[in-house]
């Protein structure tokens, strides 16, 4: 264990504020970087909730409308990839 | 044991909520809840907008803050002599080249002032929010500065609406270099785009590029690449001007051919 259980959820706490608040003002790298490093340690919900937010925020619609790209990217990094990667580590 | 058991069922349960999340996105994503959202966020936006201008004016971040300072005065002063250039090359081409079409207008609308809500290096889409108290239709043109088109509005709620920029990765217009050359633009992002225009047409950086109904500038030439095996040449273009600095934006109406 890396951090002690209170700990470790106030670190969970502060990079899930930091990954939400940056959708709104920080290039889109910053919301990336925060939510794998969230997902990188925790089975993140948080992590897609900020690539759905998002999508809803600036994905266009209508003729434009495409894959939702950061919300299936968070999906994967956290259920895909790392959750494997976690389970293996025991964190 | 129980703690064994804890530990199995609690990613289920996430991936449970993870696949709900995802049928919730789609729901999302077909439906005009998205612009009640947005709606809902545009305070929040205009807030975290003004903040970040702010602590950017701020220099926070900076060990030389009379420098940087400066440098963003100059830059800031380069944008609008390079936006004022654009907008005297539209005309200057216009003059030269375009008297002969006949929906050339003699005067280009200057459209109607909006604020921006949210920085265009923000989304991953090449997108921004701009705020709108109705008079806004989707397919109106986005003006950075009077002549010189940026982009169109794609989506369009109560209080706020999505605009496209042309430099969208994966967004194509047509366009025109020139009088009669007409081209396809693509979108790269982050403000770029690219032309590939037959070898042949005649073109030096600096060159204005042109929307197809020769209304508004759209940039200009950057770089020229000419392989000698291709028949084309591609033409790369830079943002005509600094996207991020933006706080207001003109909105003028799609024509109706």
């Amino acid at each position: 264990m890396l951090l002690r259980p209170a700990k470790s959820r106030v670190a969970r706490c502060a990079v899930a504020a930091l990954a939400f608040v940056s959708v709104f003002f920080a290039p889109p790298w910053v919301p990336l970087l925060t939510s794998g490093a969230l997902a990188l340690r925790f089975f993140a919900w948080e992590a897609v909730a900020t690539g759905l937010l998002v999508d809803v925020l600036y994905a266009p619609g209508g003729e434009y409308l495409g894959v939702p790209m950061p919300a299936t990217l968070a999906m994967v990094l956290v259920v895909a990839l790392l959750h494997p990667w976690r389970k293996q580590l025991a964190l | 044991m129980m703690n064994s058991r804890r530990r199995s069922s609690r990613p289920q349960l996430l991936l449970l909520g993870v696949i709900v999340a995802g049928v919730g996105a789609y729901l999302f994503m077909v439906t005009g809840l998205r612009t009640v959202v947005r709606d809902a966020f545009s305070g929040v936006l205009r807030g975290a907008h003004a903040a970040s201008a702010e602590v950017s004016s701020l220099h926070l971040f900076s060990t030389r803050g009379a420098l940087t300072r400066s440098l963003e005065e100059v830059s800031a002063e380069r944008d609008a002599l390079k936006a004022k250039a654009l907008e005297n090359e539209l005309l200057k081409a216009e003059n030269d080249a375009l008297r002969a079409l006949t929906r050339l207008s003699d005067e280009y609308p200057r459209g109607a002032a909006v604020r921006v809500l949210s920085r265009p290096g923000v989304s991953p889409y090449g997108t921004f929010v701009i705020g709108v108290s109705g008079g806004v239709g989707e397919g109106d043109i986005i003006l950075a500065a009077p002549g010189v088109a940026i982009g169109t509005v794609v989506e369009v709620g109560g209080r706020t609406a999505l605009v496209r920029l042309f430099s969208a990765p994966g967004n194509s217009i047509e366009a025109r270099l020139g009088a009669d050359t007409l081209v396809t633009y693509e979108g790269k992002g982050g403000g770029n785009g690219e032309v590939r225009a037959p070898r042949g047409v005649p073109v030096a950086v600096g060159d204005v590029l042109i929307s197809a109904d020769a209304s508004y500038s759209i940039g200009t030439v950057a770089v020229v690449e000419v392989e000698p095996a291709d028949a084309y040449q591609v033409l790369r273009f830079g943002p005509p001007i600094n996207l991020n600095a933006l706080t207001y934006v003109y909105v003028v109406a799609a024509r109706q051919e």
